[in-house]
This record gives structure tokens, C-alpha cells and sequence, in this order.
């Protein structure tokens, strides 16, 4: 397996280019770029036998990628931002049709103010419009999705379009070592995509349908039990993928040192690896510190999440976006699963990296020594904006 | 974690050494690399940073670094008298300038006479690829040989690898 140093977006690109989609339309944008035009190129120079469509916008995108897979072939799109929100209005034709795209999308701030730096107001934003949504950490685990995205969304079980996240610029333009699996090996994994809902003169079907109130509900029912039934599915990928390329994943969250812990710092995407450095920091000092680290915000793997988080007195829920008037949307997720499973404890949620900013060491170690002060019955306060909000009360 | 940080302008080639560095330390075993630029919008002549981490381990922090263990300024318009206190102890700072600094932390290279007289256009990037290779003691000379020889356009690579060979002899010879 070739090891290349490569940028997160090249890293997606080397995934797709593995993954053959039969055609990828895109429209470029910051930070998501590169991505596509390696792409082209792959195309191009005949690396990659897919076609090719530079479309007029964003929402042109999507529209052609349902058009290609409603036609039974496998389509790619990558996108961002302001371009994720302007194909919003496809994204539930695409899930509602259960046509199982894959898009890349780089995290990036939403305007206004206009901004082209990394958080994940984007995505999350669009939480409900029936995409399975992972988060990479790495460059290595972007590439690695791009192969285990089509296999998860095409399952028959599934059927449900796929978004891989990566933060922008901390991911997208950040190089490092990627092992690159071999041609042979990735296609043998992915497969061939077999269209169960697409035009066919032997088969008639109707694509594209309306459904009033009598069937509407059936319909948004089936998307729920697919959404749920891809939480199976991307184990039993990610145990297929180990056995194959000998890298392993967890399932929908990582749990580090979480075993006896309890302390706990809940975050998901790039992030994860400054904070994962911090609880070995804080084990050494005799801090019982842990991390989950959530890999898909949807399907919501609660079950796994309350496995993960109970017994913990305490936890910090670290994300980069903001539900204005209420919270971060991750912590409201998580709040749920904790009443659903009845487990009590501290908690409280830090929004940060908005458009960009940093989040550094010394900005980990605030919040252990916030959650270190609360398992000893200190108050604080529920929602604290980083660099703004001064973490304890009083 | 041993960080590099590269000060220059746009069009300076800043981030591609801070590229062939971060490659050259992956390409050796045990070794993890980061490589990143400033981020933002790109414009030839403006300040750009860029950054090269190394560690033993995966390196989990992506932000860029606060300090360095070498600190190198492509342009010394960009040279500011604080920039000395972003070196760790023991850093050094590699200037591109054709005076000489009575800082011994301070290493002084003429990269546009070097660049002018081996590449014949004024590039400064690979001369201190060849500097670092000689100051830093987990990498070889031909660990940056082989990254220009993997990483570079063809027609670049025979003038970069003189290049780097004349700046080592003579980073090692002044030593």
C-alpha cells in the first residue's frame, strides 16, 4: 500500500478516484477546491473513468447527482458552506428518494460575516434533511470513508445518501502520511453499486413520486428505519474494511479512556486529536479524563453514547457550531440520549472555532480544570463561548 | 514535537518547503508529520506563514505553532525583533539576507545570491531545505534529495538537488 503525503482534500480525492463513481459533478469552492480538481485531473489523464461534469452552481450539483443515481449509476459531489446551504433544497430529494450519493463537504463557517475558514455551522445546520453524516479526524480516516461511504449508503438496508465531513483548512490543507490502498483492493471492497430504484423499461418504477397525507408518513418512516439500520451497517463495513486494509474503527463513536473515567470530554472531527493529547496529559497528572469521540452525528448511535457515558460524573461537550437561542445542537443531542437513559450527571457545552479560530492546548486544559472543579460541586455555566464567556462562575 | 515555522511572501515557495520538509521527516520510519499554511486567500507578495511539525507520535494539534525550534524568514523585510522570542530555547532563526547578525541564534543565508547563481531565478524556499538538512540530526541530506526527487515538477529537480548539496557543504563547513 503506497504512502503518500498528502492534503485532506487530495486524500478524498485519492478516495474517490478508488471508489470510481461513474460521474461526479461538482462546482468548486473554498475549502473544498482542491478536492475537485484533483478529480478533473484524475479524469483527465484517464487515472479515474468517471465523467465529469462541471455544473453552474451548487444546486445544479446535487440535482445532476440524483439524476445520475435515479439512472442507477454511482455519483459523487463535494461541496461547502454557502454551496452546502444552496443545494439544501436537494438534499431531502435525495434522501427522500433514497438515492445513495456520497459528498464530501469541508466544513466551513456560514456567512454572514463572510468567512472561508472552518466550522461546522454547515453541516450541522442541515442535520434533519435525512443525510448520514460522519466526521473525519485525519486525512487517512477521509480517504478510508470515501470507501466505506458507498458500501454503507448503497446497503439495500440503507439507502440513504452520505455526507463525510471535513473540517476546513485544519483538514482540508493540511498535509500528512495516508497509506493509499491499491486499486484492485479498493474496488473489490466497494463493489459495484446495484440500483434498487432507478429507470429500468423491464422494471417500471416511479421515481421522483408525490405521496399526500395518507402515504407521506410511510414513506419518511421507511427513511428513519434506513437511517437507524446504517448504525449496523457501518460495523459490519468497518469490520470488512479491517480484515481487508488492517485499519480499524470503532463504530459511530470512539470512546478513549473511558473504561474507569470520570471526567469526560465529548467532541467530533480534527479536534479529537488535540483533545485525545490532553487526556493523556491529565492521566499523567492522576486526572480521570476521557474522550468520546462522536465519528457520525447521524444515525445518532445513543445506545453506544450511553453505554460510553454512564458513571461519569461530568461532562464537556466541545463543538463549532451554535443554535442561536438555544445551544449547540451536539449537546442538545446529547442531553437526550442522557434523559432517554436516565443517566445524571454535570454537563456543560463549550462553542468554539467559530470561523475559524484556533483551539489551542492551553483552551483544553481551561476546560479539564472546569470539569475537574465541578466534579468537586463548583458551579458553572451551562453554555460558555470560548475566549468569550470566562468558563467558571463567580 | 519539533516545529518549523516559515515566514515569507507569496510566491516565495514557503509552503512547498514547509511541504517537502514535512514529507521528508514522513518518509522516515517511526516519524509523523504536519504541514499546513496560513490560511486564507492567496496573493503573490503578501506575508504568508506556513508550518512543519515533527513528532515521534501522531501529532494531534493542528494549530499553528506558537513557538519553534527553527524559525525561517525567506524575506528580511519581514524580520522583526520579536520574532526572536517565538524561537524555543535553543532555537535558531535562518534569515535570508546577505548581512551578517551578531545574534548567534541568528544564522544569516545569502539565499538570492545561492537561488540567482544555481537556479538563475531568485526562489529562496530550497536553499534552507538544505540548511535544515545540515543543522538538524534526524535528518539527512538524502531524505531531502529524495522528496524533491518525488515531490517536485521534473525539470526542477536536478538544479534544487545542486542547490541544497552547495548550501549543506557550506552550513556544515561554517559550522
Amino acid at each position: 500500500m503506497p504512502r503518500k503525503f498528502l492534503s485532506g482534500d487530495e486524500a478524498v480525492a485519492e478516495g474517490i478516484r478508488l471508489a470510481q463513481p461513474d460521474v461526479i459533478s461538482a462546482y468548486p469552492i473554498t475549502p473544498q477546491t482542491v478536492t475537485v480538481e484533483r478529480l478533473s485531473e484524475f479524469v483527465a489523464n484517464g487515472e479515474l473513468e468517471s465523467h465529469y461534469m462541471y455544473v453552474e452552481s451548487e444546486h445544479s450539483a446535487l440535482a445532476a447527482a440524483i439524476g445520475v443515481s435515479a439512472a442507477g449509476a454511482r455519483a459523487f459531489t463535494a461541496t461547502s458552506s454557502q454551496g452546502l446551504l444552496y443545494m439544501a433544497e436537494c438534499l431531502t430529494y435525495a434522501s427522500g428518494g433514497r438515492f445513495p450519493i456520497v459528498m464530501m463537504n469541508a466544513n466551513r463557517a456560514t456567512a454572514l460575516p463572510w468567512n472561508i475558514y472552518g466550522d461546522q455551522r454547515d453541516s450541522i445546520a442541515l442535520l434533519d434533511h435525512g443525510w448520514i453524516q460522519a466526521y473525519a479526524e485525519d486525512a487517512q480516516e477521509a480517504l478510508d470513508l470515501c470507501l466505506m461511504a458507498y458500501k454503507i449508503a448503497e446497503h439495500p438496508d440503507v439507502l440513504t445518501p452520505f455526507m463525510i465531513n471535513l473540517d476546513g483548512f485544519a483538514l482540508t490543507h493540511t498535509f500528512e502520511s495516508v497509506d493509499v490502498p491499491d486499486n484492485k483492493d479498493a474496488l473489490d471492497f466497494v463493489g459495484r453499486y446495484e440500483a434498487f430504484n432507478c429507470f429500468s423499461f423491464d422494471e417500471p418504477k416511479n421515481i421522483g413520486y408525490s405521496a399526500g397525507p395518507a402515504y407521506n408518513k410511510y414513506f419518511k418512516y421507511d427513511e428513519h428505519l434506513g437511517m437507524n439500520c446504517a448504525l449496523k451497517v457501518i460495523d459490519e463495513v468497518e469490520r470488512d474494511f479491517e480484515a481487508r486494509f488492517g485499519r480499524s474503527y470503532p463504530g459511530a463513536l470512539e470512546s478513549y479512556h473511558m473504561e474507569d473515567t470520570e471526567l469526560c470530554i465529548l467532541t467530533l472531527g480534527s479536534i479529537s486529536g488535540l483533545v485525545r493529547e490532553c487526556v493523556d496529559i491529565a492521566r499523567e497528572r492522576g486526572i480521570k479524563l476521557g474522550l468520546v469521540k462522536l465519528r457520525y452525528l447521524r444515525p445518532l448511535p445513543s445506545g453506544q453514547l450511553a453505554q460510553a457515558l454512564a458513571g461519569i460524573k461530568a461532562l464537556c461537550v466541545l463543538e463549532k457550531d451554535i443554535s442561536f437561542g438555544a445551544e449547540g445542537t451536539v449537546f442538545t443531542n446529547i442531553k437526550s440520549v442522557l434523559y432517554d437513559y436516565k443517566i445524571e450527571l454535570e454537563c456543560f457545552n463549550v462553542i468554539a472555532g467559530l470561523g475559524g479560530d484556533d483551539i489551542l492546548p492551553q483552551d483544553i486544559k481551561q476546560i479539564v480544570n472546569t470539569l475537574v472543579d465541578i466534579s468537586h460541586n463548583k458551579p458553572y455555566k451551562r453554555l460558555q463561548f470560548l475566549g468569550i464567556d470566562t468558563l467558571q462562575e463567580g | 514535537m519539533k516545529e518549523f515555522i516559515w515566514i515569507g511572501r507569496g510566491g516565495q515557495g514557503a509552503f512547498t518547503a514547509a511541504r517537502l520538509l514535512g514529507a521528508a521527516f514522513a518518509s522516515k520510519p517511526g516519524m509523523y508529520s504536519l504541514a499546513f499554511p496560513t490560511f486564507g486567500p492567496e496573493r503573490r507578495g503578501a506575508p504568508v506563514n506556513a508550518y512543519t511539525k515533527v513528532d515521534k507520535k501522531k501529532i494531534g494539534n493542528r494549530a499553528p505553532s506558537q513557538k519553534a525550534d527553527i524559525l525561517i524568514v525567506l524575506d528580511q523585510s519581514l524580520l522583526e525583533h520579536r520574532l526572536l522570542d517565538s524561537l524555543k530555547p535553543g532555537g535558531r532563526l535562518l534569515l535570508n539576507s546577505c548581512d551578517y547578525l551578531s545574534d548567534e541564534r541568528i544564522l544569516c543565508l545569502d539565499a538570492k545570491e545561492l537561488s540567482l547563481e544555481v537556479l538563475g531565478r531568485n526562489i529562496p524556499n530550497t536553499v534552507f531545505l538544505g540548511a535544515i538538512a545540515a543543522l538538524d540530526n534526524e535528518l539527512e541530506l538524502s531524505d531531502i534529495e529524495l522528496v524533491i526527487k518525488d515531490l517536485m515538477p521534473k525539470k526542477l529537480q536536478a538544479k534544487n538537488i545542486e542547490l541544497i548539496k552547495k548550501v549543506y557543504g557550506e552550513v556544515r563547513g561554517g559550522r
